[in-house]
């Protein structure tokens, strides 16, 4: 089966990114499911936010959604309009609203919902975490 | 016309609602070379009551049903907007009326 | 392609909860998605007559629920049960189901979000 997972609960204040983590990596260790993309949308993208400093003796989470990336090309989407209001600013995002400088962590991408309802349409399963 | 654009962000879209004016349409019309007659200025306030009422910059296809409960079916479709307001209708339409960008269209 | 419910069980007025749950409903709808809405719990305030939010409480979220008939978003259901009882009124946007009628209506989307 074909899942796609879709997190809303901020990596802060719930274990929304971090459940969604264990399941993701265990999609990608079964044989029969894929896993299509992450969408993170709400507080959740903060997750995103590249000046996040985890204290050192704690789990980064962050770190741990971009190693899973990288690892295995897995897309980690942020939802641009939550993203933006929060201060997730791309490098183009920060040319249009002429700020000095941008946020978004390496391996995250900043799209619109309709990213997420392709998402619907192409998968067998959307997982919600919040 | 600086003083216009000072009103207006890097796309051109107005940053507060309350510094509209027909003036601001007709400026900005001409930045887009549209040559604004009734049929555009119907649209322009049907927008504007729009917004008033629901708080939100409509995406097209709600644009072109709303357009058709107030105006009728003859203009409540996508090409007669289309004609109207070249381009993306939805997105054009806002800016002319001084109103926030429609979400989600990107 | 299956429908998409989107339950709203938050307060509309303390947080974003509710204002990104609508939007997600009116971008689902713009893309041609089959979308009903669900309210139960704190959410069920958003459906109250009445309300006069200022602007620093948040939008007023019960104007953009209006514009739903623009989306194609027709059916808005609260439980019967939970119908405040005297001196609030419910918007006539929305339906109540009986409790049989809830959880039946619960089963019939491929896809639920609750916010």
């Amino acid at each position: 089966m074909l899942y796609a997972l879709f997190i809303h609960g901020s990596p802060f204040q719930t274990k929304a990114c971090h459940s969604a983590l264990s399941f993701a990596k265990t999609i990608i260790a079964s044989k029969e499911h894929q896993l299509k993309g992450v969408f993170f949308y709400q507080d959740a993208v903060l997750i995103g936010n590249r000046f996040n400093q985890c204290p050192r003796d704690e789990f980064d989470i962050q770190a741990a959604w971009q190693t899973l990336s990288k690892d295995y090309g897995i897309e980690l989407t942020l939802c641009i309009a939550a993203a933006v209001r929060r201060g997730i600013i791309s490098e183009s995002e920060s040319e249009r609203y002429e700020l000095e400088s941008a946020s978004l962590a390496s391996q995250f991408q900043l799209e619109g919902l309709g990213t997420f309802v392709s998402f619907m349409n192409d998968c067998d399963k959307i997982i919600s975490f919040k | 016309m600086t003083a216009f654009e000072t009103l207006l962000d890097q796309e051109g879209y107005l940053i507060k609602l309350e510094d509209w004016s027909e003036e601001l349409t007709s400026y900005l019309a001409d930045q887009e070379e549209i040559i604004l007659t009734d049929e555009h200025w119907e649209i322009i306030f049907l927008l504007r009551d729009f917004y008033q009422e629901y708080e939100v910059s409509p995406a097209m296809r709600p644009l072109v049903k709303a357009v058709s409960k107030k105006l009728g079916s003859d203009k409540g479709k996508s090409i007669y907007l289309m004609q109207l307001f070249p381009g993306s209708p939805a997105k054009l339409i806002a800016k002319l009326a001084g109103l926030p960008k429609p979400a989600n269209c990107l | 392609m299956g429908k998409t419910l989107i339950h709203i069980t938050s307060s509309p007025y303390t947080g974003l909860a509710v204002k990104e749950a609508l939007d997600l409903a009116m971008v689902l709808a713009t893309f041609e998605q089959d979308v009903d809405l669900a309210f139960s719990g704190a959410g069920i305030a958003l459906l109250h007559q009445n309300q006069s939010p200022d602007e620093s409480q948040g939008k007023a979220l019960y104007k953009m629920l209006a514009s739903f008939e623009f989306y194609d978003i027709d059916n808005l259901y609260l439980p019967e049960s939970q119908i405040p009882k005297e001196g609030i009124e419910i918007t006539s946007l929305a339906s109540s189901l009986s409790e049989l009628e809830w959880k039946d209506m619960l089963t019939r989307y491929q896809h639920t979000f609750r916010f």
